[in-house]
């Protein structure tokens, strides 16, 4: 037996689906946190606790409440289908469920980041002229960067090994929607060990990597 | 010239302010939580009065009548926080020239500008330096260099000396004083300090759980 060439894919996969699922919860999460924690508003405390919900379910239940979302027939998935488009057992699928899941961790960590950053910093750059925006770009998100990347982290590595969720709504499709984790489990299932120990090997190695060089690139900043 | 008409109703007390101020310094003295720092973020705009006006120069910055709001981005008020605040991740020349890249109009002023005012006020050889690695009376002077830098039309000061020792403490306050002279801008500074009051006021204005209680003209009439 030999690991062959295909075998490669989960890791691919795994990897594209964690840094796009990074980027995503970025774009969502920086300005919901900011948000949330500079802002007070009726009905926040129901907000914050639907937000992190995922954090709390375990994956079985968000897979099955996604399958109710977007599945065949389900709310979302009948109007996609109408429009020719399809989620469930796709990778896009994965991306969705990852997502769901590693959002609330990454939300969690920047609103406790940006509550760190003291407002008179903020105060100061609105007497000096700066727009709201300068005002996040160049003091906040700066004095809150190393909890906003303890919180990209947090998500890279949630989103890497997403199982769950994963399963139930992409299935396990070689070569289309087999990622690392579910990859490991049906090779351990069919008795595969040397794909099994490969990809095990593999992601230890890349997580311990990621979160050295992360830790490394922190202390030097 | 500064005036200023404002109420706000506040967790224990109802704040209740009148200003009427030329190019003058004028202190605000009175006890913690009399609602003296209040006043300045209402003046700056940094927080929301529920009624009344504030008029700069003829320009109009707060109106509960004419329903005119000039966020403070826009109001040019310099404003000396207590803790200075001045960004721990910029250096001394970052913090400075802060406020000139928020403002398009006034490109004018140059990095020869900046280096004059560092000058002036005896900081120049620490651009390169971060708030972290200054003294008190560093900080504070890197502070006000960075909220006179654009310019103000009036300047707020909150208690600037709390954070000095007291030989510091008297330098700055001459220091601040000369600034006047040379600025002729009004000033508006929160302290507790009678001293400090006494020292700087031109005018003193006494509160006490949001209400003005004595308004002190100072009796030393200072050539300008």
């Amino acid at each position: 037996m030999y690991f062959h060439i295909e075998d490669w894919f989960p890791v691919i996969l795994s990897l594209r689906v964690a840094t796009l699922v990074v980027l995503l919860v970025a774009a969502l999460g920086l300005p919901l946190a900011r948000l949330m924690a500079r802002n007070d508003f009726y009905g926040k405390d129901v907000c914050e606790a639907f937000i992190t919900l995922p954090l709390v379910l375990p994956p079985s239940v968000i897979g099955y409440i996604l399958l109710v979302l977007i599945g065949k027939n389900g709310m979302l998935g009948k109007y996609l289908a109408s429009i020719g488009i399809n989620l469930i057992f796709t990778w896009y699928a994965i991306i969705l469920a990852a997502t769901v899941v590693a959002f609330p961790l990454f939300y969690q960590t920047a609103k406790a980041a940006f509550n760190s950053v003291d407002v008179n910093y903020e105060k100061a750059a609105r007497t000096l002229g700066a727009g709201e925006l300068r005002v996040f770009f160049t003091v906040t998100l700066p004095l809150a960067w190393p909890g906003v990347t303890a919180g990209l982290v947090l998500a890279f590595a949630r989103a890497l090994g997403e199982f769950g969720a994963t399963l139930m709504v992409a299935g396990n499709i070689p070569g289309q929607t087999q990622t690392i984790p579910v990859a490991i489990y049906y090779a351990v299932d069919r008795g595969d060990t040397l794909t099994a120990r490969t990809l095990v090997l593999i992601i230890t190695i890349f997580s311990f990597a990621v979160i050295w060089g992360v830790n490394r690139w922190r202390k030097n900043v | 010239m500064l005036k200023a008409q404002f109420k706000k109703s506040l967790w224990h007390f109802d704040l209740d302010i009148n200003i009427n101020l030329q190019d003058q310094i004028m202190v605000l003295w009175g006890p913690s939580g009399c609602g003296k720092t209040t006043t300045l973020n209402i003046l700056a705009g940094l927080l929301n009065p529920d009624a009344g006006m504030i008029q700069l120069n003829k320009r109009l910055l707060f109106s509960t009548w004419k329903h005119v709001n000039v966020p403070a981005r826009h109001r040019q008020i310099g404003y000396l926080f207590q803790d200075y605040a001045l960004f721990p991740h910029k250096t001394v020349m970052q913090n400075v020239c802060y406020g000139i890249h928020s403002h398009k109009s006034d490109r004018a002023i140059t990095r020869q500008d900046i280096l004059r005012l560092l000058e002036s006020f005896g900081i120049q050889h620490l651009v390169g330096r971060y708030p972290g690695q200054l003294s008190g009376g560093e900080k504070q002077r890197v502070a006000l260099a960075r909220a006179l830098a654009v310019n103000p039309k009036l300047l707020l000061l909150d208690e600037p000396f709390s954070a000095l020792d007291y030989e510091n403490k008297v330098i700055l306050r001459q220091e601040l004083k000369q600034l006047h002279l040379h600025w002729k801008i009004p000033f508006i500074m929160v302290t507790h300090d009678k001293e400090d009051a006494d020292y700087l006021g031109d005018i003193i204005m006494k509160i006490e759980a949001g209400r003005v209680i004595d308004v002190k003209q100072s009796e030393v009439i200072v050539p300008r």
